[in-house]
């Protein structure tokens, strides 16, 4: 049976176009994914873990008990990851925060959490991929390397594809890539500006002076000769529509969230002569959903805390890395996400040193440190539901075979049960 | 052996650590990315490395060896791919944000020598 318009849930592009072969419960052939696209669905279409407490096998629903037996005598919980999950499954695990007072915090607080504050602070100039398709002939990447996380992009949305008003495609649209290296993007780039390391907040900052006619008085700025930046100002002016992505070269360096307001501020000044427009490089599938799902039911985005019965929302203080790395939390569940992998070593410390379950079809370096394993269904392939692409489109996310294990959110919703009870 | 040579650290994605996360972080493919260290040339010259042999990275976080690579890269800044041995050499300080210092960390760079083996905390 071949399966059309599939969405591949690996990064933030979300790519809907992709064809699947399906023999029974099998992925036999995968057309138009990108090679890493292509591997999610054809690797572990079977979730290869078994229900585990301790390193023994036990059967599902004693895993859930003990779940919920962790999570009802705990003091301090933290819930977290939710960003390769649907929608329905981050719903659900805000249910489950509230019942028992936990924090819940997304994979978002580790990747573009900073850009949500600055989004808090300046506002945004939102802007859809179709538009980016039919529309930009000013496509400006800062910090972000999609050659290598969204390997699709350039393709489907942002250099090469013809758009209504972009009728020669690549040759319509000047691109130009700013970062600290000559990324693989920077290759496909009409202009690469190599910035020194921390020099993003000054640099956006001079074009910002640039268009209120106040230049620096200096002849370099960031590494780059003041003419350069000055081009460059003159070329977003003269831009029929621009837009700017962004990456984590702004979210990770030094001044974080500061450097995505002066990229914000810097787009919303532009609005005085065209229009433009920015999205943020968002990851994982759904980390996009993460905030919106969050910011639905509690009012905020991440980093919220029901400990006291209402949502209550602060970065660095209910984000899981601080938690983990003050060694507040007194037990984890973890869901589609490994931080045991990605965070740094001082909160990975904690973690291993509290009760954590794990909810993920696959074995990660978090489920080697849980003491309850929980596979389930993978979302979009064999779990159904909502996901939003990097610019807040949402789009549905097939179940395309059948495995034995529930979904996110039906483990979820079963431990929420257990816990009421 | 030269002394240790400063330099600022970045992390990030590659295609193959992209791949290790949906065929499995115990794969030979993602652990071998993820225990690389990308450099210039001329880095590497300096620390008197070949590309391939082990190079020593610490700060006051932590020490890891990594496996040295060439890449275009300035002569001050080296480059991880995100995952278990770059996050040794990241600190948990977020500024109130919840985001960690996952690019711009300064660290010292040395060659391994015999004594390289796989990264430790």
């Amino acid at each position: 049976m071949r399966v059309n318009n599939v969405v591949c849930m690996f990064c933030g592009a979300l790519c809907d176009d992709l064809e699947l072969v399906v023999e029974g419960d099998r992925i036999t052939e995968v057309r138009k994914g990108c090679a890493i696209g292509k591997k999610k669905f054809l690797h572990y279409q079977e979730p290869v873990l078994s229900p585990m407490v301790d390193g023994k096998v036990v059967d599902l629903e004693e895993a859930i008990q003990v779940a919920v037996d962790i999570l009802s005598s705990s003091r301090y919980p933290l819930i977290y990851g939710l960003s390769s999950t649907t929608c329905e499954g981050q719903v659900a695990a805000v249910r489950l925060a509230k019942a028992i007072g936990a924090n819940i915090d997304s994979t978002s607080s580790v990747c573009h959490g900073p850009s949500t504050i600055a989004k808090q602070i300046v506002g945004v100039s939102t802007a859809t991929l179709g538009e980016v398709k039919n529309r930009a002939d000013l496509v400006i990447f800062w910090g972000c390397n999609p050659a290598a996380s969204h390997p699709r992009h350039f393709n489907r949305y942002s250099v090469l594809p013809k758009g209504q008003f972009i009728p020669g495609g690549r040759e319509g649209r000047r691109v130009v890539v700013v970062d600290v290296r000559p990324t693989p993007t920077a290759r496909i780039a009409d202009t690469f500006l190599q910035v020194t390391p921390g020099g993003d907040y000054e640099a956006l900052s001079t074009l910002r002076a640039l268009l209120k006619k106040i230049p620096p008085d200096r002849e370099e700025v960031a590494g780059i000769p003041l003419a350069r930046w000055e081009e460059l100002a003159e070329a977003c002016k003269a831009a029929r529509y621009g837009i700017l992505f962004f990456g984590m070269g702004l979210t990770m360096s030094r001044g974080r969230y500061m450097n995505v307001v002066a990229a914000l501020s810097l787009v919303r000044d532009l609005n005085a002569f065209t229009r433009f427009g920015a999205i943020a490089m968002r990851g994982h599938g759904n980390v996009t959903g993460s905030e919106q799902a969050l910011a639905w039911t509690t009012g905020y985005p991440f980093a919220v805390n029901f400990s006291r019965g209402t949502p209550r929302y602060s970065p660095g203080e209910f984000t899981a890395v601080d938690l983990l790395a003050r060694g507040e939390v007194d037990a984890v569940l973890v869901i589609a996400s490994d931080p045991a992998a990605h965070f740094p070593a001082a909160a990975v410390r904690h973690l291993e040193q509290v009760p954590v379950i794990a909810l993920d079809p696959h074995p990660t370096v978090t489920t080697s440190v849980a003491k309850v394993v929980i596979p389930c269904a993978v979302s979009g392939i064999s779990a159904a539901g909502t996901a939003y692409r990097m610019d807040g489109v949402p789009l549905r996310a097939k179940k395309v075979i059948s495995v034995a294990y529930p979904s996110d959110a039906e483990i979820l919703a079963s431990i929420s049960e257990g816990v009421k009870q | 052996m030269c002394a240790k040579v400063q330099a600022t650290m970045i992390t990030g994605r590659t295609s193959k650590q992209g791949l290790g996360l949906v065929t499995g972080k115990a794969t030979k493919q993602y652990r071998q990315e993820v225990e690389t260290v990308e450099l210039s040339a001329a880095l590497l010259a300096r620390l008197g490395v070949q590309e391939g042999e082990r190079v020593e990275i610490s700060n006051r976080w932590g020490t890891v060896t990594l496996v040295a690579r060439v890449a275009e890269l300035p002569e001050y800044l080296v480059f991880i791919p995100y995952g278990p041995w770059a996050n040794v050499l990241v600190g948990d300080d977020t500024g109130g944000t919840g985001m960690p210092s996952y690019k711009g960390v300064p660290v010292a760079l040395q060659p391994a020598g015999k004594r390289g083996g796989s990264g430790e905390g």
